[in-house]
């Protein structure tokens, strides 16, 4: 298998400033232990809610944060150098307001180490805008003449001029409106064919993942609990969590009954540090059993690729 | 007859500024059914929020309230006195927010934040008061009320903090809830909690919501009648059912076209070229005939559409029709 990226065995500690000064000091752990490869011309979607790691994960794999344990091995040999850009959620605070669109797109190039003169970046930086559907006469104006949505244009031009291999994306259309992300979203697809970008594309929208993304990683707390194809995560969701996520995604509904109020109950659970033994879910799953307190569940596979860490896989079936 | 809690005529609303007056709302019309949810869609900028704050007058100082009338209860607010108004606010309407964390006083314990309410609405203090709040926690599920009511709100997630701002604006029974974007920033799983709880309290209460929002889907699953606004025009109105079942205007057409969701396969979503007219001399005509693909020229960019009836709680307005 041709992977760009994998990742193996990933951890990510924050440390709790601990209640007592001689108490033993507690870990947040944002991401615990997780396992990833990301193939080549793949647009791997990120999904969970906030606090799950879904940022950290794209922080670590950017090298933006240094991981507790765990290794992120980019390219297929060590020669390989594997180009890597972001794009941000907040279009407001991701562009500097004092630079022209001109030097926030060429700021890059300027990083890089094949720079070139002052006189290439222009026809580099002006292919860049054109790709994001912008214009030469924008190029010198400042971020506040532009849009939301403009901006976000922008940051994408800026993550794509060092024809990176590989782009982080966090959250990019999730403050901008529908019709704005719809457009955006166009753009993300049409660039993955056009110069074949791969890319994780970081999202709490499930709809939005559905509609970018090739394969689907759900995380909980700091795990992957499921990862699979797009169609297969959909038509056959594995995991509790996974299945409680798709139910409440709200739908326009033709034939329309209050989905919200019929929803089941879930019980409510207090934010706290999750234990280091069993499956994170335990708490919250409605078809835990005793084995789910006590062990972390194993790693199930199946129909090829379709991957999911939940006892209720082992051939057990639902009992009361 | 129906029984009509508010209604708005005819209300325009201008803002100046020093580009020029923009026309924020422009003759919008509509009305919130007694013990129902009216769900208030468009893009931003269309004027959601305007029209929701010109019902409290909250309005600020550039905006100038050209004409309409709105009646609530039977009352034009906009002939109300400063005191009538505060007597309005906070009592009979109250307002939830996108952001719970800076509706909240970071300052002051969760108790405070809704003490001042009661306090300021119904008058009473001590323990009484604190007995209300309390009791608002408990109905709004936030667990172990008693120890949350002495906590501060950084303490709590966005979602316990959004329910302490359900709790403080449920607080003195309003007759009516402004929810603006009020799941915006949260979860689907915590939304959907949200939104429940909101449903239940609505129904035990009597009240009515206008609940302003982008999200299309959340309309359809909540509420009772939708407003479609472009660019501060009205261009379809009606029962949630019929509107989505067939929408009539270009420009809800894309909107619903535009969502990406989990029952779709799409290739392409359609989306809508362009973005909403600056307000400050916009487009004549029908608003959105810059963006509209079936415009019919020397028409809709010459005078805005009369009302189509679709049904009876179905209109649409669009020379299409």
């Amino acid at each position: 298998m041709d992977s760009m990226i994998s990742i193996k065995g990933l951890k990510k500690y924050f440390p709790i400033r601990s209640a007592s000064l001689l108490g033993k000091a507690k870990r947040n752990k944002a991401i615990d232990d997780i396992d990833l490869d990301i193939q080549r011309g793949e647009a791997l979607g990120i999904v969970g809610e906030s606090g799950s790691g879904k940022t950290t994960l794209g922080k670590l794999i950017l090298g933006l944060y240094s991981a507790s344990g765990g290794t992120i091995k980019y390219g297929s040999n060590d020669e390989e150098e594997i180009k890597l850009s972001v794009v941000f959620q907040d279009p407001f605070s991701s562009l500097n307001p004092r630079m022209t669109v001109f030097n926030i797109v060429k700021e890059p190039l300027e990083n890089r180490r094949d720079a070139k003169t002052n006189h290439n970046y222009r026809e580099t930086v002006l292919d860049a805008l054109i790709s994001v559907g912008l214009s030469e006469e924008q190029m010198f104006r400042y971020p506040h003449e532009f849009s939301g949505g403009q901006r976000q244009r922008i940051a994408i031009a800026r993550a794509i001029v060092s024809k990176p291999m590989f782009v982080v994306f966090d959250e990019p259309t999730s403050g901008l409106d529908v019709s704005v992300q719809a457009q955006i979203l166009n753009l993300l697809k049409e660039l993955k064919v056009k110069i074949g970008l791969s890319y994780i594309f970081i999202s709490h929208n499930v709809g939005v993942i559905k509609y970018i993304c090739t394969r689907i990683a759900v995380m909980y707390r700091g795990k992957i609990v499921e990862i699979a194809e797009n169609l297969e995560l959909f038509d056959n969701p594995l995991h509790p969590y996974t299945q409680h996520l798709l139910s409440v995604v709200p739908v326009i509904n033709k034939d329309r009954t209050k989905t919200i109020i019929e929803a089941a109950d879930k019980e409510m659970v207090l934010d706290k540090v999750a234990s280091s033994v069993g499956c994170i879910y335990y708490e919250k799953c409605p078809l835990r059993r005793n084995i789910c307190k006590e062990r972390a569940p194993a790693k199930s596979i199946s129909a090829g690729s379709h991957v999911v860490f939940c006892w209720k896989q082992e051939n057990w079936t639902q009992e009361k | 007859m129906e029984n009509k809690l508010l209604e708005v005529k005819g209300l325009s609303v201008f803002f100046n500024s020093y580009l020029g007056v923009a026309e924020v709302l422009d003759h919008i019309n509509y009305s919130l059914k007694t013990n129902s949810w009216l769900g208030m869609a468009g893009e931003s900028g269309c004027g959601k929020t305007v029209s929701a704050f010109s019902l409290l007058r909250l309005l600020p100082e550039a905006a100038v309230i050209k004409s309409g009338e709105i009646l609530f209860k039977g009352d034009d607010v906009l002939k109300k006195s400063n005191r009538e108004l505060r007597d309005l606010r906070g009592s009979e309407i109250s307002v939830v927010f996108q952001e719970p964390q800076s509706a909240l006083n970071p300052s002051k314990r969760v108790g405070l934040n809704i003490l001042e309410s009661i306090a300021l609405h119904q008058g009473v203090r001590g323990n009484d008061a604190k007995k209300i709040a309390i009791e608002m926690l408990d109905r709004v599920k936030i667990p172990q009320a008693r120890m949350r009511f002495s906590q501060y709100p950084y303490e709590l997630s966005g979602g316990m903090q959004q329910r302490v701002c359900i709790a403080i604006a449920l607080a003195c029974h309003p007759s009516m809830l402004i929810a603006d974007e009020f799941t915006t920033g949260l979860d689907v799983t915590t939304q959907q909690e949200i939104l429940k709880l909101v449903l239940e309290l609505q129904r035990q209460l009597t009240m009515s919501i206008l609940f302003i929002t982008h999200d299309l889907a959340l309309i359809s699953e909540c509420c009772d009648d939708v407003v479609v606004m472009y660019a501060g025009q009205i261009v379809e109105k009606g029962n949630v059912d019929r509107v989505f079942r067939d929408p009539s205007h270009p420009y809800t057409k894309l909107l619903l076209n535009a969502i990406p969701t989990i029952s779709k396969n799409d290739e392409t979503l359609k989306s809508i070229d362009g973005v909403v007219p600056s307000l400050i001399n916009p487009p004549k005509g029908c608003r959105f005939h810059t963006r509209c693909k079936q415009a019919i020229p020397g028409k809709c960019d010459v005078v805005f559409p009369e009302q189509t009836v679709r049904d009876e709680a179905h209109q649409v307005w669009c020379h299409l029709y």
